[in-house]
């Protein structure tokens, strides 16, 4: 079966700095990918890339057969994403928003309604919903977003850093949710540097450093092939190291 | 632990850290321009924006220079000369300075200091003016940010061990720096003024000086203002107290422009009736101390000056603080809070305004937004309305649908200027607006085009409102309808599509979304450049040949497309720091060549014309070749440096088949342009036109082979070339054949038009098949050799 998510040798380069370099993985469907790394080594560039945001200096990456900068808009149908710090309009409540999300994704107004009715009672964001959006606070900015990247339904869910800044109970409604997508069978590829998050949700991770990707495998083999009996955290650092000490690396 | 640092060396790093900021992005233009290293977090605008950008600032420096040296002419005139009836002068007013108009100013003691330069009314002029356009430097600065949120930096700094002055004292330096707009406001005048009190190279430098004191006055005013009323209103209140301002703000502004008009301005009769204390303000005594007769007086009066504004400075400094006393930042206040929650609607009711308009999701939420935010909708819809309506008031003073049928200008001019106005703040925005929740119109299957051009439409339709409506006003009133109107009214609405989509495309190009502060509102240089195309436009509206209107409206159509091209290799890159789009050939190379083109061929008409009145036609066919080939090898240049994509080629290929489409296609368009010739000849269609024209290749032979020769070459570069292939990249072939020969048949005489747009179709459609520009030129050298052979020949004939 072919996989969901494609890179083909892509990189991203500014100016002089290669943010991200020749990075080849293949997701495949129905899986929870965690794309882990240490701050500043890629993660938010090769997920612009791959909605679009970004042109790839070089290579490209493919979501479900379709090319993430030539088609882009067919792909975003199929795509939902939730940036790293979500901004809203002025002037527009919540419910407003949604409705006009799942609107551009084709719905019929009374559809969309309904959905985001239904997508803000199970983030628990009704109370919040007839306010203004620019008046939330962080964590019900972040759940503003997954709704809006829920509400058309998509396959591939494509996450920036999602439980950032949230406190632990909206932590936990979030990942719950995360859950709940996987278990229906969408394919997840979210970006993170929390490691306890990304042992308990994810099924593949793959560890990017300086724009490259250093690690990739299940949770288990990689523990085993890089440090044998030791937890995530300590793969991470091991792979991770600044550039003097890696001689020895896996 | 280290000791405390005193307020005087606090201010001094925070000086010191504003003028790095300043100095840093100095540095990364430079550095873009010669090829950068490293990651940069910042966006950059292109090199040819940039020197777009530069050459606007200065127009718009030379325009209100000349508008400050119209305004005091004005005073002068008015204000400081009276009409001597005869020879005595006339008794009774001495109290202004009396001298027949075109005698020199005479010099006026003033109270108690050494005698000044200009006349006493002059001087008060001056210092209303002056005084008009610093309320109108205040309350534009004061308008154009986000009035209801503290700076940005502002919650950062208070961490620092500051006292709270040196704070609000830095942040003041910051606004005297950065207040571009204020500064091209009061610069120019104050140059002037010091230009006609006899400084000379020393005006500009004097004028500076001035500005950067008065701007000191300004900045204070508005930190008390931003800081007084974020700390003391809501949010909601705020942003319709700024709305009010904002359209408060023109009426200064254009006070001071009528005093430049021809006609009498009763702002001078104000001007007279200001009283004597405003000469002890600091804006009278800048005026005083410009004025001043020695230089003695002059450092005087300045440091007086200074002196007062540092006194009003610190009083409004420790006024702000007093307001911070409380904390810097308001704690609490809700932003834009929305009505009381209402209880859930069942699902399927939705809005009423959904129920039957068919509006795309995107424009009813720009309708809703309209709806909410006040100062948008203040913006839009009401100042257009106060912008025009003020300057029909200090202009015409007269009812303007009088005689709106048999001169319908005037009337058109008005709808057009209002549609402009309302398309500048509206479509202007249509990026800005979505600040920094652009990335949500990434996340839909949507294209950010698609998604723009919905929003142009919407805003197209807003603006036109007021246009139909006046000119329904107009046809009620009059109560019958006349031709001249009806082609006016077609210019003004034909207007209304093209001028949103180069409002729009504009707007992006001064839009960056990766700023700190995203602007709501207008970059000055980009609205200018608008202003400056729509009162082109507005000149087909006088325009009294019909081939010239239709000729401006086509090249208009061509430039909102050849911009909104521009604008749209640009949306991949929109969020994108450090990439921009790779160079292609677009059609605004096209425009740039055409009008090189005329330029350079008016130049060098005009030079071998030197004494004489008339150009012969030996010397208009120099000038065409000498300027064709400028134009042809400057661009040829250009792209050897640049290499962008779809540069055309003469050659490419098997010529044989190329040359073989040309000649099929030249003997087609040949035919029609023969036919063409003796259709007109049997109807006489243009007589006086074709007299002249037989006349001319009569007479030079020779010059006649030039044109089957150089003519082709140029023109099929430009035309073909790049127009065509610009279009055809973004457009699709057929329209842009037909709009490439359309602008290629409008720059020819009327008598030619139809049959060249003909053979500017052939000659796109060959070109399409063959890629080489050899085959286009083969058209036009077999159509040209066929046209005037004919006509050479006919000419024998008849002789």
């Amino acid at each position: 079966m072919s996989d969901m998510i494609t890179f083909d040798r892509l990189g991203k380069t500014y100016g002089d700095f290669a943010a991200v370099r020749d990075l080849e993985l293949g997701i495949a469907r129905g899986e929870v990918f965690g794309f882990l790394g240490p701050n500043g080594a890629g993660k938010t560039t090769t997920i612009r890339m791959m909605m679009g945001i970004l042109v790839p200096t070089s290579g490209r990456a493919t979501i479900d057969g379709l090319d993430c900068q030539t088609e882009r808009v067919e792909l975003k149908r199929r795509v939902g994403y939730l940036p790293d710090n979500p901004m809203f309009y002025d002037y527009l409540r919540g419910r407003e928003i949604l409705a006009f999300v799942g609107e551009m994704h084709g719905q019929p107004r009374d559809e969309a309604q309904k959905r985001a009715a239904a997508l803000l009672d199970e983030l628990a964001l009704n109370d919040a919903s007839e306010e203004y959006a620019v008046n939330y606070s962080t964590g019900m900015k972040k759940k503003l977003g997954l709704a809006c990247a829920l509400i058309h339904d998509p396959a591939v869910l494509i996450l920036d850093e999602p439980t950032n800044g949230l406190d632990p109970r909206a932590a936990r409604e979030v990942q719950e949710r995360l859950r709940l997508a996987a278990a229906q069978g969408k394919t997840v590829f979210l970006s993170t540097h929390l490691l306890n998050m990304a042992e308990r949700l994810c099924s593949r991770v793959g560890i990017i450093h300086r724009g490259e990707l250093v690690a990739v495998g299940a949770l288990d083999a990689l523990q085993d092939k890089v440090v044998p009996g030791g937890s995530l955290e300590e793969v991470f650092l091991k792979v991770t190291q600044p550039d003097e000490d890696r001689s020895e690396q896996a | 632990m280290t000791g405390a640092v005193s307020a005087s060396r606090a201010a001094w790093l925070l000086t010191r850290l504003r003028l790095r900021r300043q100095l840093n992005q100095m540095e990364s233009i430079w550095r873009f321009r010669t090829g950068s290293s490293g990651r940069t977090g910042t966006g950059r605008a292109s090199s040819g924006l940039m020197i777009l950008g530069g050459l606007v600032a200065l127009s718009m420096l030379g325009s209100f220079t000349s508008l400050a040296y119209q305004s005091i002419a004005n005073m002068q005139a008015e204000l400081g000369s009276v009409v001597v009836p005869g020879d005595a002068p006339a008794g009774g007013d001495t109290e202004r300075s009396g001298d027949a108009p075109g005698a020199p100013p005479s010099l006026q003691p003033i109270a108690a200091e050494p005698g000044g330069v200009i006349p006493r009314g002059v001087a008060q002029g001056a210092t209303l003016a002056v005084m008009l356009l610093l309320a109108a430097a205040l309350l534009i600065a004061v308008g154009n940010r986000e009035i209801t949120r503290p700076e940005w930096d502002l919650e950062w700094l208070v961490t620092l061990p500051l006292p709270l002055s040196t704070l609000v004292l830095s942040k003041l330096v910051e606004r005297v720096i950065t207040n571009h707009t204020a500064f091209l406001i009061l610069a120019p005048f104050l140059s002037v003024l010091a230009w006609t009190c006899g400084y000379r190279w020393m005006a500009p430098v004097l004028g500076l000086a001035f500005t950067l004191v008065l701007l000191v006055l300004v900045g204070t005013a508005q930190i008390l203002i931003d800081t007084g009323l974020r700390l003391a209103l809501p949010p909601p209140q705020l942003r319709n107290l700024q709305a009010a301002m904002s359209i408060v703000s023109m009426f200064p502004l254009l006070l001071v422009m009528s005093m430049a008009l021809p006609a009498r301005s009763f702002v001078f009769a104000w001007a007279g009736a200001l009283p004597d204390a405003a000469a002890w303000f600091p804006t009278g005594l800048a005026v005083r101390a410009l004025a001043a007769a020695d230089a003695r007086s002059l450092a005087l009066l300045f440091a007086m000056m200074t002196g007062q504004v540092a006194l009003l400075s610190a009083a409004g400094v420790a006024l702000v603080r007093w307001q911070l006393r409380h904390g810097v930042v308001a704690a609490g206040m809700r932003e834009a809070v929305a009505r009381r929650p209402q209880p859930p609607r069942p699902a399927g009711m939705g809005e009423p305004l959904a129920a039957w308009t068919p509006l795309s999701a995107v424009q009813r939420r720009e309708l809703r937004l309209l709806g909410r935010d006040r100062n948008f909708l203040a913006q839009t819809l009401l100042l257009p309305a106060v912008i025009v309506g003020m300057q029909i008031f200090l202009n015409v003073r007269s009812n303007i649908f009088v005689g709106a049928m048999e001169h319908p200008a005037n009337l058109a001019a008005i709808a057009f200027l209002l549609l402009a106005y309302t398309l500048a703040f509206s479509a202007f925005q249509t990026l800005n607006a979505e600040g920094q929740a652009l990335w949500i119109l990434y996340c839909v299957p949507h294209s950010l085009e698609s998604i723009l051009r919905q929003k142009t439409q919407l805003w197209a339709a807003v603006a036109a409102v007021y246009p139909v409506t006046i000119f329904a006003i107009a046809i009620a009133l009059a109560g019958g309808i006349s031709l001249p109107f009806i082609g006016c009214a077609a210019i003004v609405l034909a207007g209304v599509p093209i001028f949103a989509v180069i409002a729009t495309a504009l707007g992006v190009f001064g839009c960056d979304p990766l700023a700190q502060e995203v602007q709501r509102r207008l970059r000055v240089t980009y609205l200018y450049l608008y202003m400056m195309l729509a009162s082109l436009y507005a000149y087909a509206i006088y325009a009294s040949d019909v081939w010239q209107r239709i000729a401006l409206m086509i090249l208009t159509m061509l430039v909102a497309i050849a911009l909104w091209q521009k604008a749209r290799d640009r949306f991949d890159y929109l969020l994108d720091p450090s990439a921009a789009p790779p160079p292609q050939v677009s059609v605004s190379d096209g425009l740039i060549a055409a009008l090189l083109f005329f330029v350079l061929q008016a130049i060098v008409a005009l030079a071998l014309m030197g004494r004489a009145k008339i150009l012969t036609a030996n010397q208009m066919w120099v000038a065409f070749c000498l300027a064709g080939a400028a134009t042809y090898i400057v661009m040829r240049l250009v792209y050897w440096r640049v290499r962008p994509a779809g540069v055309p080629r003469m050659l490419d290929g098997p010529v044989g088949p190329a040359l073989l489409w040309g000649a099929a296609g030249g003997v087609a368009a040949s035919l029609a342009g023969l036919a063409y010739i003796e259709v007109v000849a049997a109807l006489d269609l243009f007589p006086a036109a074709q007299r002249a024209g037989v006349k001319t290749t009569a007479a030079l032979p020779w010059l006649a082979a030039v044109a089957i020769v150089a003519a082709p070459v140029f023109e099929e570069f430009i035309f073909r070339g790049l127009i065509f292939r610009g279009l055809e990249r973004s457009f699709g072939v057929t329209l842009a054949a037909v709009a490439s020969a359309g602008i290629f048949a409008i720059v020819h005489p009327p008598v030619a038009v139809i049959p060249v747009f003909a053979m500017g179709l052939v000659a796109a459609a060959v070109y399409h098949r063959a890629r080489m520009l050899i085959a286009p030129i083969v058209v036009h050298a077999l159509y040209n050799a066929a046209v005037i052979g004919f006509q050479w020949n006919a000419m024998k004939w008849l002789q």
